[in-house]
């Protein structure tokens, strides 16, 4: 079993009508570091994932989440 | 931090990957068509320069490109994927140098490599993949 971190990033910021580069103004980050965490690029540290989810007014469990997906 | 700020950051940070680029570029044509010529790998001006080009941009890309004007836009410049993306250019670049210097190293069994070209080649080979490294990864990630 390989573990994966997921998020609903794009999927809460939609929610709340926040552009990525209104997010990462929030958070004090680049629009490219939101956009790379969107899409599973690049795993933020315990820090950003906080900001983020502050930013967002949720718990950090609702914006990042363990996956675990099968190995062939 | 402004929304201003942001775009701002962003146009930046790009053009700074479209240099890094660049000089990457310059780096490996310096080194292809300095080669075997001992002016400009010897000890005086020209030789000297290539230290002095060799140790700006190491100084550039371990600083991220120095912007440092404005604070706020320098925060979000140099934010946690830049520096991620900089650790992992400087050990490509660290590992191409060490090609580089195996390369260096074989070819000499052949053909005699003067000790300055040998220099040019595993600084400039190994500061251009760090360069060009940089340059993709902020670039892909846009």
């Amino acid at each position: 079993m390989a573990e994966r971190l997921s998020n609903r990033l794009r999927e809460l910021r939609a929610e709340r009508e926040l552009t990525q580069a209104a997010l990462a103004e929030r958070v004090g980050v680049s629009r490219k570091t939101i956009n790379t965490v969107e899409n599973g690029v690049f795993v933020p540290s315990a820090l950003l994932a906080l900001k983020l989810a502050r930013a967002l007014g949720v718990n950090v469990e609702a914006v990042f989440s363990l996956d675990e997906e099968e190995q062939e | 931090m402004t929304m201003n700020d942001v775009e701002r950051a962003d146009r930046m940070s790009r053009a700074r990957a479209a240099l890094m680029a660049l000089a990457a570029a310059v780096l490996l044509i310096n080194v292809v068509i300095q080669y075997g010529h001992s002016e400009y790998s010897g000890p005086g001006v020209r030789g000297a320069s290539w230290l002095v080009m060799i140790g700006l941009w190491a100084f550039i890309l371990w600083n991220g490109g120095g912007f440092r004007r404005d604070p706020r836009v320098c925060e979000l410049l140099n934010d946690e994927l830049s520096l991620q993306n900089r650790a992992r250019a400087l050990a490509a670049g660290f590992y191409a140098g060490i090609a580089a210097a195996l390369f260096v190293y074989v070819l000499d069994w052949s053909t005699p490599v003067p000790t300055g070209d040998a220099l040019k080649i595993v600084s400039g080979g190994a500061m251009a993949i760090a360069l060009a490294c940089y340059a993709a990864l902020e670039w892909r990630q846009r």
